[in-house]
């Protein structure tokens, strides 16, 4: 089998990730000078060099494109990662963190928040109310999978497919009820932004997605052995189910932070782990760490498109995904079909 | 050691008892009998799959007390069929065998080499795994649950459910060697379900009959497989003969 040595994938993907940095960086509705941009942030980052930047221009970047690149990437890097543990625990390539509901529940809870809570207070309501939905719809789906012989994968997806469809009732039903103004974003925050990057958010993923990839690090050996079945990672010494019920736990916890961050942006987590199978194979050992980079390489590529294609104006960042990421979907159900 | 003492297992409306039962260090025990006997429930038993009542000890303690590591290094399970939907190589597949081993990356990569010289499937080590036939991915996982197993501190016990179902002649003699001679001259204790009386009369130390969920007898295949046994257990009227080398064969 042809395979790409985890050395040359890690340093082209880290390559393109730093191009696309800079490109994340200099691109935007106010045309800045490219050198000037850059060391600007060099001077900033390292105390080298002298840009002839305008204060104003400076905080263009410094307090808009560095916070959204930044969370672009944690966001892209996080999916990815979930999407990858999440398709190792159903044994499925084709899983993905909103097959258990975990993406509708977060949605429900955060179009809650913007509906009930004042504007004022909603930077904090709308990520709170999105975890606690998306935690709280993963536990209810994972209880109700779970027989006396572990979790069955049918019932849980089923259960999935039941709860996205009340939190898509439960969503229509609010944007009904909604006033304008409110339906508006309700509207837009189901798209998916990156635009609104406040310290907040950012402060939390930046210390949640170090913590759950060196968690699901730890994991990657035994979900290498989950993938031959749970009777036999049982046999190999694995408890099969303490590991599921961690690893369902903690793919709600991040994408809930990733809903609450950025709104719903899909396919990540199943177009990157899918691509770089195809690359380097299934070991989760190394599949684990290149998602995260192919996930914030991807995001950051998509957010670029989103704010260029309509410049001046930007497109939300969910439509770029999904317009990617759902044709994707359906080639590899074609591919698919005949093992399903 | 691996025994069941006073063994109950409810499914349904299927009902496995075993009062007494053992395999040896050293003994390679082929377990018969037609479908539904309950050879797959006795053997997923003993491989701590099933809820039960009674015992089920390994070298003389209770299979659950076992540190899970511990018990995956001295008790190999191999499936009837296993499904992947990932596209790994031959070789990684058996290297999962090394998940409850502490072994460097160059032992690793002799020993893999090993086990698959061994059951015959080196020349597959590249080759994708969801692209092999069925005999080649039994070799395979075959390969991967005997490295699962070379850290044994005791003799390890080996649980194969019909590990030549999909295999041509020559494999499953090949196999049934190869087996025969773990249990003889590495002290493997091996219970294996066949359909083959006569690679049972061939090979194996010892066998049970299961019938209805009880064992109905016990002993070396050349006490238990005469044609009356033969003719109670399968409907199936069968002529003895002795051939060359001594051995027995049902035709």
């Amino acid at each position: 089998m042809l395979r790409l040595p985890l050395t040359t994938s890690i340093l082209a993907l880290a390559a393109m990730l730093a191009l696309a940095v800079i490109a994340s960086v200099v691109t935007g509705a106010m045309q800045l000078p490219f050198r000037d941009s850059l060391l600007f942030i060099s001077q900033r980052l390292f105390g080298l060099g002298a840009s002839g930047l305008a204060p104003h221009e400076e905080a263009v970047i410094w307090e808009l494109r560095l916070p959204r690149t930044l969370l672009a990437m944690l966001v892209g890097a996080q999916l990815a990662q979930c999407g990858a543990v999440m398709q190792g625990v159903f044994r499925n390539p084709l899983a993905d963190p909103g097959i258990i509901g975990v993406s509708a529940g977060a949605a429900v809870g955060a179009v809650l928040a913007i509906f009930f809570s004042p504007t004022e207070i909603s930077v904090w309501t709308v990520p709170l109310g999105a975890f606690a939905g998306g935690l709280g719809c993963s536990l209810l789906v994972y209880g109700l999978a779970r027989g006396q012989l572990g979790t069955s994968v049918l019932v849980l997806l089923l259960a999935g497919i039941a709860i996205s469809a009340l939190a898509g009732s439960l969503i229509g039903l609010i944007s009904y009820l909604s006033d304008d103004a409110r339906l508006r974003d309700v509207t837009l925050w189901q798209m998916g932004s990156l635009a609104a990057a406040d310290s907040w958010r950012l402060a939390l993923l930046m210390v949640a997605a170090p913590l759950l990839a060196m968690r699901f690090q730890q994991r990657s050996s035994a979900l290498n052995a989950l993938l031959l079945g749970e009777a036999e990672a049982r046999h190999l010494g694995i408890d099969v189910e303490a590991l599921k019920r961690e690893l369902i736990l903690l793919v709600a916890l991040g994408v809930g932070l990733c809903v609450a961050a950025a709104g719903a942006i899909g396919f990540i987590g199943l177009v990157v782990p899918h691509l770089i199978r195809t690359l380097t194979g299934p070991d989760h050992r190394s599949l684990l760490p290149l998602s995260a980079l192919g996930g914030a390489l991807l995001l950051l590529l998509a957010d670029l498109l989103s704010r260029v294609l309509v410049a001046p104006a930007e497109l939300p960042v969910g439509i770029v995904t999904a317009l990617l990421g759902a044709p994707f979907f359906i080639m590899l159900l074609w591919q698919f079909k005949e093992r399903i | 050691m691996l025994e069941l003492s006073e063994v109950q297992v409810q499914q349904g409306r299927f009902n496995l008892t075993v009062g007494q039962w053992q395999c040896r260090p050293g003994e390679l025990h082929v377990l018969l009998g037609c479908n539904g006997a309950g050879k797959s429930t006795l053997l997923r038993c003993l491989a701590a799959e099933l809820p039960h009542s009674g015992l089920v000890r390994l070298h003389g303690h209770p299979l659950r007390q076992w540190d899970a590591l511990r018990r995956a290094r001295h008790l190999g399970v191999l499936p009837q069929s296993s499904h992947l939907s990932f596209g790994f190589s031959a070789a990684e597949v058996v290297a999962l065998g090394a998940t409850p081993l502490r072994m460097g990356r160059q032992a690793l990569q002799g020993a893999i080499t090993a086990v698959m010289e061994q059951t015959d499937c080196a020349t597959l080590a590249e080759q994708a795994y969801p692209s092999l036939s069925g005999g080649e991915r039994q070799r395979v996982q075959l390969a991967r649950v005997l490295l699962q197993l070379r850290q044994a501190e005791q003799p390890p016990f080996l649980l194969l459910d019909e590990p030549t179902s999909a295999q041509d002649l020559q494999q499953q003699h090949q196999l049934l060697g190869m087996i025969r001679a773990l249990a003889e001259k590495h002290g493997y204790g091996v219970i294996a379900i066949l359909h083959d009386l006569n690679n049972t009369l061939r090979y194996a130390h010892s066998c049970s009959v299961l019938h209805q969920g009880r064992v109905a007898c016990h002993g070396t295949p050349r006490q238990v497989l005469t044609p009356e046994t033969v003719a109670r257990h399968w409907q199936y009227q069968a002529q003895c003969l002795t051939n060359d080398d001594g051995l027995r064969v049902l035709v």
